[in-house]
Order: structure tokens, then sequence, then C-alpha cells
């Protein structure tokens, strides 16, 4: 006799509404990683991506019954980390340019840079150079595929505007990449 | 032309390796959900709260009075014994009975009395 282990996105937010708090310490090594790459690379400062990954999880733990069965919890967990990080985006507006956080991409660590061909970091450097919005859809299109759908529902902007918002990401990123 | 260039940089993308989060970050993230001591709910509410604070400072209040001084035990024992006495004559039984029944005819009598005053006649 044994019970059921919950294994989907699905089963672990049923299990810790049911009382299972370890499930949710499942999703958050499930997409921990991810959400910290949205948030490093919607924020360019490491401080404040950590911030808001705890954030965006602490706010999914506390919201957890509004979860909709059936919804893929990477959209909806990427979509609360978007819009931490919005809020800070839109705070740290309020201050002069001369008190903005430095927002310097943090250097790489040994590790990564080793891992990191040239080509991989002459991308991810055009990827930084992006405008904030087309960073973002390029980003979750790294994490979710050709989904655009749920790109969409992630940024709350219409399809066609996603999709357009890529081609432009795709066509500056083609033109940075070959002037390189 | 861009068709290619489209599928080489999508492969480029999908290769590009997550960034990695800080270490400690998964600890912090679980120390602030999971593991979050858990507040225990009060079974009174906050003005209820205060009342049973307040009555048990006034009870502790009386009874170290009545330790400290005797005569205050008796001039209890007096306003105690005053009240009973009260209770006990039949005009005051009679009284209260009487705003009792003022007080229940007043609950249920209707909020807003509807008058006839808006009532057009044709």
């Amino acid at each position: 006799m044994s019970t059921a282990v919950p294994e989907t996105d699905g089963e672990l937010v049923a299990a810790t509404l049911a009382g299972l708090p370890d499930a949710f310490g499942t999703l958050v090594e499930r997409y921990e990683r991810a959400v910290y790459h949205l948030c490093l690379r919607t924020m360019r400062d490491a401080e404040e991506a950590r911030d808001c990954t705890q954030e965006a999880f602490f706010k999914a733990f506390r919201s957890l019954r509004t979860f909709k069965p059936g919804a893929k919890f990477s959209t909806w967990i990427f979509a609360i980390a978007y819009h931490a990080c919005c809020d800070r985006l839109a705070g740290a507006k309020r201050y002069s340019r001369a008190e903005m956080p430095d927002r310097a991409d943090p250097a790489p660590g040994p590790e990564a840079v080793t891992e990191m061909n040239d080509d991989a970091r002459a991308l991810r450097a055009a990827i930084d150079a992006l405008p904030e919005k087309y960073r973002t859809v390029i980003t979750l299109y790294h994490l979710q595929g050709k989904q655009y759908e749920d790109i969409a529902r992630v940024l709350d902007l219409p399809m066609g505007t996603v999709k357009t918002h890529l081609f432009r990401a795709k066509e500056l990123l083609r033109k940075a990449l070959v002037t390189e | 032309m861009n068709d290619e260039f489209d599928d080489d940089l999508d492969r480029a993308l999908f290769a590009l390796p997550l960034d990695v989060p800080p270490p400690g970050l998964r600890e912090s993230i679980l120390r602030a959900t999971i593991y979050a001591p858990v507040a225990i709910p009060s079974p009174f509410s906050t003005l209820e709260t205060i009342g049973i604070g307040i009555a048990l400072a006034l009870a502790a209040w009386v009874a170290i009075l009545c330790v400290a001084d005797h005569s205050v035990v008796l001039a209890l024992g007096d306003l105690v014994s005053g009240l009973l006495r009260a209770l006990s004559d039949t005009r005051t039984l009679v009284w209260l009975g009487v705003g009792a029944l003022t007080a229940a005819a007043i609950t249920m009598m209707p909020a807003s009395p509807r008058f006839p005053f808006n009532r057009r006649t044709s």
C-alpha cells in the first residue's frame, strides 16, 4: 500500500493546499531558477532579482487558493514574478536618474564564464541591450518556448502585441549579432 | 534568409543556460513560506480581549484593596447586601419588569414606520 506521490504542478498545488507543505518546496525547487532568470533579465540587478523572486514565491504561496486547477503553474508564477518586477521598476522610476541604483549586469561567476561560449555571451549581451518590453518577451520566449498564449497571459498583453514585440526583439538581436 | 537566421537564433536562445540563483535563495523562500511560524489565532476579538483585560485588572485591583484594607471588605459587603435588599423589594422588581417589557416592546417595533405622506391619489 503506497500513497501516490504528487508529480505534476497541479497535484503539488493541491497537495500543498491539502496540508503537505513540502509539496510547495518541490514547486520552489522546480521553478526557482526560471523565476530568478526572468527577474534578473527584467531587473538587470542581482539583488533586486533575488528580492523579486522571493516576493513572487511568497505571493504565490499566500494566494495558492486562487490558482485555477488546470492552469499552468509556470505561467502563473511567471506572471506574479513579472508584476513584482514591474512594481519595483515603477517605484525606482520615482527617483531621479542620479539616485537610481546601478543596474549594470552583474558579472557572471567563474563557473558561468567557462560554461558560456563566446556566441552565448554575445547573445546574452545583445538581449540585455534590448529595451525592457522586448527583453521580457524574449526572456519568456526562452523560458516558455513558442507558447505565445502563455507569454501573452504573463505580460497581460494581446497575443498580436506579443508576436510583434517578439518579431522586433528578434530583429534587434539579429542586427546586434550581425554587427558584432 | 531570415527564417534560417530565426532558426539559428531560436536554437541559440533555447541553448542559453538559465542564470544561477544566488546561494541561500531557496532556503530564504522556504523560510518565508512553508517554514514560516504560524500565528495562533486568538479565540477573542480585539474588543473582547480589551474587555477581558479591563475586567481582570478591576478584579485584581479590588482584590488588592480588600487585602490591604479590611474596611473595603465591609463597604463591599454593605453594597452587596443593599443591592440584595433592593432586589428583594416587590416594587423594585415591578419597576424592573416594566423596564424590561418596555425595552422588549421597543425592539419589536418596526425600524422605520411608514406613513402615507407620499402616497398620491389620482
